[in-house]
């Protein structure tokens, strides 16, 4: 057995997980090598140095007493951390579902509304027979012929906008 | 982690920790003073100085407090408990890398002649002291993740199975870190081990 590999056994035989048949060679090799031998008394020593390093581990006085004392003070009722997580989740849902909603308003803005000769004089507050009443009252039979084939064509241009 | 399994008052680790989540602050007092040498003692073995460790340790119950609700028993709660512990201690390494104010080797007084004449005791206590500091400087040079699993095994006692699910390591990882580990820390001992000892 090579050095290298005793030294990895004694590493497992501090842990009590070496097998008999792995610890029959070990043995093996201890007896005819000084240099591993000392080596496991080293590692034997270490571990006793390391195991002694958890007695002085021990919290200082009052410690639960303490944490008790830190957690009325720095933590908050399940409440207000309920309400705090709520609060979290809630305020990226609020500015997707209103940033969807802005979006979806200028989006399907309505078109301005074209409005019909009539329905201009109406919001002029004149009314639209004045109009044609004017037309029938004209003396001058080509004139009325002329301001016919006007209101004619305004109220075509008006359809067409219209669509 | 199985001596923690039963409270003061008998009452089992799994219903503490039901009675902590919905509010009993008897419960997860009783759940911190099973934890508490356990975290302190990791702590040390990080900071090396017990007022920043207990500190440290305050922190991480009050982490484990805010996260009650989160632990859902997948798991075992002392498991639980040394990941959150692990990763604080993680977080303040790293904020506090430059910061040495630990135990030092240097600290502890040379033994004089005279202090041996004066008192024996003392001598062997101080002898003691300079064997630890320098463990705490060996350990403290090593990576982080050496140090972790000889703090976990060799210091804690955990078993591997414990380490491995701490740590989400196989059985054959822990195995052969742990074993690197030592080696490096008993090359980084041997002054104070054996003199001469050791393979070339």
């Amino acid at each position: 057995m090579k050095c290298r590999k005793a030294e990895k056994l004694i590493s497992k035989l501090l842990d009590e997980r070496l097998e008999e048949k792995s610890l029959a060679r070990l043995e093996a090799h201890l007896k005819v090598c000084p240099s591993c031998a000392r080596l496991l008394q080293d590692y034997k020593k270490m571990k006793k140095l390391m195991s002694e390093g958890k007695i002085e581990s021990e919290p200082l006085p009052y410690f639960a007493e303490r944490v008790k004392a830190r957690l009325a003070t720095e933590s908050r009722p399940s409440i207000w951390a309920a309400a705090e997580r709520w609060y979290a989740a809630a305020v990226p849902i609020f500015l997707v579902i209103a940033t969807i909603l802005v979006g979806a308003l200028l989006l399907f803005q309505p078109s301005p509304k074209q409005y019909s000769q009539a329905e201009i004089l109406l919001f002029q507050n004149q009314s639209p027979l004045k109009e044609t009443q004017a037309i029938f009252e004209e003396e001058k039979p080509e004139n009325r012929q002329l301001k016919l084939l006007f209101a004619g064509l305004e109220s075509q241009e008006t359809v067409r906008r219209g669509k | 982690m199985t001596e923690a399994k039963k409270s003061e008052n008998g009452m089992d680790e799994h219903q503490m920790v039901k009675l902590a989540q919905r509010g009993d602050e008897e419960a997860f007092t009783a759940l911190v003073k099973a934890y508490q040498a356990r975290v302190c003692g990791l702590a040390i073995n990080f900071v090396h100085n017990r007022e920043t460790a207990d500190d440290l340790a305050q922190e991480v119950f009050l982490k484990i407090y805010m996260s009650l609700q989160k632990f859902r028993f997948q798991s075992e709660f002392g498991t639980w408990v040394y990941q959150i512990a692990i990763n604080h201690i993680r977080d303040y390494l790293r904020k506090h890398k430059k910061e040495k104010d630990d135990l030092r080797l240097e600290d502890i007084p040379e033994i004089k002649a005279e202090d041996k004449e004066v008192s024996l005791q003392l001598a062997e206590n101080q002898e003691e002291e300079r064997r630890k500091a320098l463990l705490w400087q060996k350990l403290e040079e090593m990576p982080e993740k050496y140090r972790l699993i000889l703090s976990l095994r060799d210091i804690q006692g955990l078993s591997y199975e414990e380490i491995g699910k701490i740590l989400k390591l196989s059985p054959g990882t822990v195995d052969s870190r742990l074993h690197r580990a030592r080696r490096l820390l008993r090359k980084k001992l041997a002054p104070v081990l054996s003199q001469g000892g050791g393979l070339k």
